[in-house]
């Protein structure tokens, strides 16, 4: 055998070993010191082999590297180190007031930007922001007067608005797994759960059946955060993977203000027993509804429409379906 | 490193990883499994990783390496063409034909590239693993030796064979279709 050391602690060939055949095709790997080697034995006519075992290469990384990992498979894995950091004593673990502390952390910035609805000074920019807004509305198909219930203008109301525009954004943003998603939610049950408790002050009974009965539908629990929202109510953010159709679905729950008017809370003018879908992000796939039940208001946002419904079922989603911009 | 930049540097080979468990594994939901088990266990042994000098890419490439064929060893995980592995020496050499020297930028790659997934999928494990981590990962010889735990002589060898045989192929491939 003409080639290589055999021996595995070797740092670097030895190209003085190597046979001629051999030499060449390091050489166009861009193996160190191997063009300076053919060029000692007087190898001159090699450039058409380098050649095409370069374009061969080439050939292989083009034909081999264009697949990407499933979603779901990095929603797993993602989900696992999350597991990891709970369950090891020694690894960081995030308790979900440590998870809390952190989302707090983050969200400072994002806060600063939303929550201007909080004061009456700040209301009339918040309105003229809505304004800017208008053409972004479109796309949630929101932009025409909705009349609930005979009185309030919900798809005028510059809060309802800013929430929807939030909350499509948030989803965006976390179903692609970013800093903020890896840093603020937890995917261990009862901590979510418990943070689940603790942000909205009391525990809708679908949510702890939707989260451990997930998996019964095809869907993965991929964690929970608190949510800071533009009116500063309490809400947490729940995202589920659907396995068959490897997407995301964002359940975003939020708690009425105590004593909050329908000015404050818009929410409040819907019907119960009403889903409300918005139409035009509906005809566009990326789907955005809203519903109440109790003391919530419920949003579930995807970029898909298949998982829905199952996701709807789960957090018993009134049946009844209103088109909000077609009302 | 702290272990959130450990877990996000790791992510990001994710692609990258998986690819490779596909190609061990060649059933996607096996290959899912052994992506799980591999970062499981980097994840495991994160604290250590800054004192093995190596890239987390490379890391992760020897532990989804050292998980497939421990387990196929224990027969869970049996690829199609796993019989060779068992029967590869480890003093394999390299024939000393020279390489071809055709142009391989006349072919029309559209067809080429099915072509050539066909024959590396047709390879032995063992051979398509190198030929993946020198070709789509661009790793040198010696990487290659590091995460695989064999010689250079090894790296070497079977990375020739595995181009020899696509070679042959494209160049079959060529005539069938008059381009050469």
């Amino acid at each position: 055998m003409s080639m290589g050391t055999g021996n595995r602690d070797d740092d670097r060939l030895d190209m003085a070993q190597l046979s001629d055949a051999a030499l060449i095709r390091a050489a166009a790997d861009d193996e160190p010191g191997a063009r300076a080697e053919l060029q000692r034995r007087g190898i001159s006519d090699s450039d058409a082999q380098i050649v095409f075992e370069s374009s061969l290469r080439d050939a292989v990384g083009r034909a081999m590297s264009g697949s990407t990992a499933p979603a779901a498979l990095r929603a797993q894995v993602i989900a696992m180190m999350h597991r990891e950091r709970d369950e090891h004593p020694h690894a960081e673990s995030m308790s979900f007031v440590e998870a809390k502390a952190r989302h707090e952390a983050h969200a400072k910035p994002r806060d600063a930007h939303h929550k201007w609805m909080g004061s009456g000074l700040r209301r009339g920019v918040a309105i003229a922001a809505v304004v800017a807004l208008g053409a972004g509305a479109t796309w949630m198909g929101v932009q025409n007067s909705q009349s609930i219930n005979g009185n309030t203008l919900i798809t005028e109301n510059a809060s309802f608005l800013n929430t929807l525009s939030f909350i499509r954004q948030e989803h965006d943003s976390r179903a692609t797994f970013d800093d903020q998603y890896r840093a603020t939610f937890t995917v261990k049950i009862e901590e979510a759960l418990d943070l689940a408790e603790h942000e909205l002050g009391s525990m809708p009974t679908c949510l702890e059946k939707a989260i451990r009965g997930c998996t019964d539908s095809g869907l993965v629990f991929a964690g929970l955060s608190s949510c800071s929202m533009p009116d500063d109510s309490g809400a947490v953010h729940v995202m589920y993977w659907s396995v068959p159709d490897e997407s995301t679905v964002s359940m975003f729950i939020i708690s009425d203000l105590e004593g909050a008017t329908e000015t404050e809370c818009p929410t409040k003018a819907l019907e119960v027993g009403t889903s409300y879908v918005c139409s035009e992000s509906q005809e566009s796939g990326s789907p955005l509804q809203v519903w109440r039940r109790g003391d919530f208001t419920f949003y579930l946002a995807s970029g898909h429409t298949e998982p829905v419904p199952v996701v709807r079922k789960l957090h018993e989603a009134p049946i009844r379906e209103e088109m909000l911009g077609s009302l | 490193m702290d272990r959130a930049t450990f877990e996000k540097l790791a992510v990001e080979h994710l692609d990258a990883v998986h690819r490779m468990a596909l190609q061990l594994a060649k059933q996607p939901d096996v290959a899912a499994d052994l992506v799980q088990e591999t970062y499981l266990k980097a994840l495991r042994a994160s604290a250590t990783f800054e004192e093995r000098g190596k890239g987390i890419r490379a890391w992760l490439f020897t532990i989804l390496h050292n998980t497939f064929y421990s387990d196929l060893r224990k027969g869970q995980r049996r690829p199609t063409a796993v019989g060779e592995f068992f029967e590869a020496s480890d003093t394999e050499s390299a024939p000393e034909d020279a390489p071809p020297a055709w142009d391989l930028a006349s072919l029309d790659w559209e067809h080429v590239d099915d072509r050539l997934k066909q024959a590396i999928d047709d390879l032995s494990p063992e051979h398509r693993e190198v030929l993946l981590l020198w070709g789509v990962e661009g790793l040198k010889y010696r990487e290659v030796g590091e995460i695989l735990g064999v010689p250079l002589g090894t790296v070497m060898s079977r990375l020739h064979r595995a181009r020899k045989i696509l070679a042959e192929s494209l160049e079959e491939f060529a005539a069938e279709l008059g381009w050469s």
